[in-house]
């Protein structure tokens, strides 16, 4: 079963600013998520069950030594998928909770200034799964099924268009949109179709507090039974304590998915920055 | 990275069963115990086909019996299931089925003896027939020899349950008729038979043809139902430990239990049924009681006509039919 945990990575980097060479972000987080709708992976039908996933990963951000700002960055989590569902033997129906733990999506990206003069940027993104979903749960024979999924198994590769603006020194707005190119790594076959993924959000600075809402989401190009749509909103908070260290939490739901679970997901990581 | 613990919830006890790896498994206890029905639901009876269920009107379906050149007879879905159904109790092993799978369950079938069905039909066996080649609607095909017609005997049902009145055999496990074969693995017992040849020439069948044992004769095998392998539990519980026996047409003498990797070994109690009967599994138990430790738990199965399963719990070859006793670790905390 798969879980939808590596959206709150990607939705929460990235944007109309470029790190200029020296700068650095980097992050250690943790990640939550329950299911509300537990849906069989790659389509809309939905399971008896639940789902609670936990995400642990580091991410990073670097300035090029470039004399233009050119950043890449880096996320590669453990994942963590507990799901129940009932097995059978021939003793009778059993309830079973089975739990999978794996490395899960490394995401690898780059981006560039546009300009100096104001915060555009282009970038590229490219998410590749460190597991594979056909061995998860191979050690249990009739009770595979039940092992959820650590990711969708998918290469996907993103070309991005990243804007910001700031409408006062306490405020911002930044937003981006790209196009999607995603390939089955999964070995099961699938048919995927490209999406237009989007991302915005807005924050206020209040003393050493910055307030930020987020909605990102991505609509594919043509809405299949198989691949995955969905469109999520939250609230997310950075507390910076001292010069260039913050504590940030932040929340996520999916208000409306294709082809996916929806649920409610949190987070908290401990970040620098220069 | 390996974890074990325990949690104790209201109501029930979840156990780590199993750690593969990073993977884990927990199974609530209060199911643990809950014993094997000596007659399987009809809704929990294992399930399992080649290439999927095949899609067609049971108005359609007719059953050809046949030489290698003519069809001699046939017979459609109404006018076979009005024929007087007799009762046989059967149990059904998966050839595939081993002890993570464990794909074994009984039922009570209604239908008659092949053989019947042919004097019913006006049929006679040819001459020079060596095999009986069957063919399911799902394309699925195997054969048996000519002379299990009648020394096994083999069956054709069209109605399945753990109770009578029985119920019209689904879609599921072969509807509108399938074919029992006593003495053989499932992947003889054709389901959804659509044609009987009485062939002169031998046959290689679907899963023959994969690898699979082409006799497909039943191995004396017992499977440990619960507790699971890699159960953590306290010295204060307690523990039942069930299982099946099964040797097909063999009868099942004796089951035994051995909670030290078969250093030692006690009698099991047989459950079911009260005599051994052919065709049909034993169900069998053991009340232990836990002691802080670990533990390796294994069953050991005599029949009736002095097969014994194997030493080696993972059996001797799975492409045969599993034929040993399983083995099952578990550890009891103070």
């Amino acid at each position: 079963m798969e879980l939808l945990l590596p959206l709150l990575v990607a939705s929460a980097h990235a944007g109309g600013w470029t790190r200029d060479k020296g700068q650095y972000y980097v992050k250690a987080g943790a990640d939550v998520y329950v299911a509300l709708t537990y849906v069989e992976p790659g389509t809309d039908e939905p399971v008896d069950g639940s789902y609670f996933g936990q995400q642990y990963g580091a991410y990073a951000e670097v300035g090029l030594p470039l004399p233009h700002p050119v950043q890449v960055s880096a996320s590669a989590p453990l994942v963590i998928g507990t799901a129940t569902g009932e097995g059978a033997t021939v003793s009778g129906p059993l309830s079973l909770r089975a739990t999978t733990v794996r490395a899960g999506d490394l995401r690898l990206a780059a981006q560039t200034a546009l300009t100096k003069k104001a915060p555009l940027a282009a970038g590229v993104e490219v998410k590749i799964p460190l597991y594979d979903n056909t061995t998860v749960g191979e050690d249990f024979g009739a009770f595979a099924d039940v092992f959820p999924e650590p990711g969708d198994g998918q290469v996907d590769g993103t070309a991005w268009l990243f804007a910001g603006a700031s409408p006062s020194s306490a405020t911002f707005v930044q937003g981006a949109l790209g196009y999607r190119h995603r390939w089955d790594a999964s070995g099961q076959g699938f048919e995927l179709v490209d999406g237009i993924p989007f991302a915005a959000s807005g924050g206020v600075t209040t003393g050493s507090f910055l307030w930020m809402a987020q909605v990102d989401g991505i609509a594919n190009l043509v809405s299949d039974e198989t691949t995955r749509q969905y469109l999520s909103v939250g609230p997310a908070a950075m507390w910076t304590f001292t010069d260039g260290l913050a504590l940030e939490l932040r929340g996520a739901t999916e208000l409306w998915a294709r082809n996916a679970s929806r649920g409610i997901g949190a987070g908290i990581g401990l970040s620098a920055r220069k | 990275m390996r974890r074990r613990d325990v949690l104790l919830s209201a109501g029930s006890t979840l156990i780590v069963t199993r750690v593969a790896g990073c993977d884990s498994l927990r199974i609530a206890s209060d199911a643990m115990n809950a014993g094997i029905e000596p007659l399987t639901p009809v809704d929990k009876f294992y399930v399992y086909n080649c290439c999927g269920n095949p899609d067609f009107a049971e108005a359609d379906w007719l059953l050809e019996l046949r030489d290698d050149d003519t069809v001699l007879a046939d017979i459609d879905a109404a006018t076979l299931h009005a024929l007087p159904a007799q009762v046989r109790e059967h149990t059904l092993q998966c050839i595939g089925g081993n002890p993570k799978t464990q794909l074994i369950n009984n039922s009570l079938w209604g239908g008659m003896p092949l053989r019947e069905l042919l004097d019913e039909l006006g049929v006679e066996v040819p001459a020079g027939a060596v095999e009986m080649v069957f063919e399911g609607m799902d394309d699925y095909h195997d054969s048996i020899p000519v002379a299990d017609l009648d020394d096994a005997p083999v069956w054709i049902v069209w109605q399945m349950g753990p109770s009578e009145p029985l119920e019209p055999l689904n879609l599921n496990h072969g509807g509108p008729a399938r074919l029992l074969i006593p003495g053989r693995y499932g992947i003889k017992n054709l389901k959804w038979i659509r044609s009987i040849t009485f062939s002169a020439t031998p046959h290689v069948g679907y899963w023959p043809d994969r690898g699979w044992d082409a006799e497909a004769v039943y191995k004396c095998n017992g499977f440990i139902a619960t507790p699971p392998d890699g159960t953590s539990i306290k010295e204060d519980d307690e523990l039942v430990v069930i299982g099946t026996a099964y040797a097909g047409s063999d009868p099942i003498e004796r089951v035994e239990f051995s909670e030290d990797d078969g250093a030692t070994w006690v009698d099991a109690t047989i459950d079911y049924p009260q005599t051994p009967i052919p065709d049909v599994w034993t169900l069998w138990r053991v009340a232990w009681t836990p002691r802080k430790g670990t533990y390796t738990f294994r069953a050991r199965v005599t029949s009736v006509g002095g097969q014994v399963s194997v030493d080696d719990p993972d059996g001797t070859d799975r492409l045969i039919g599993y034929d040993g006793g399983m083995a099952v670790d578990i550890k009891v905390k103070g």
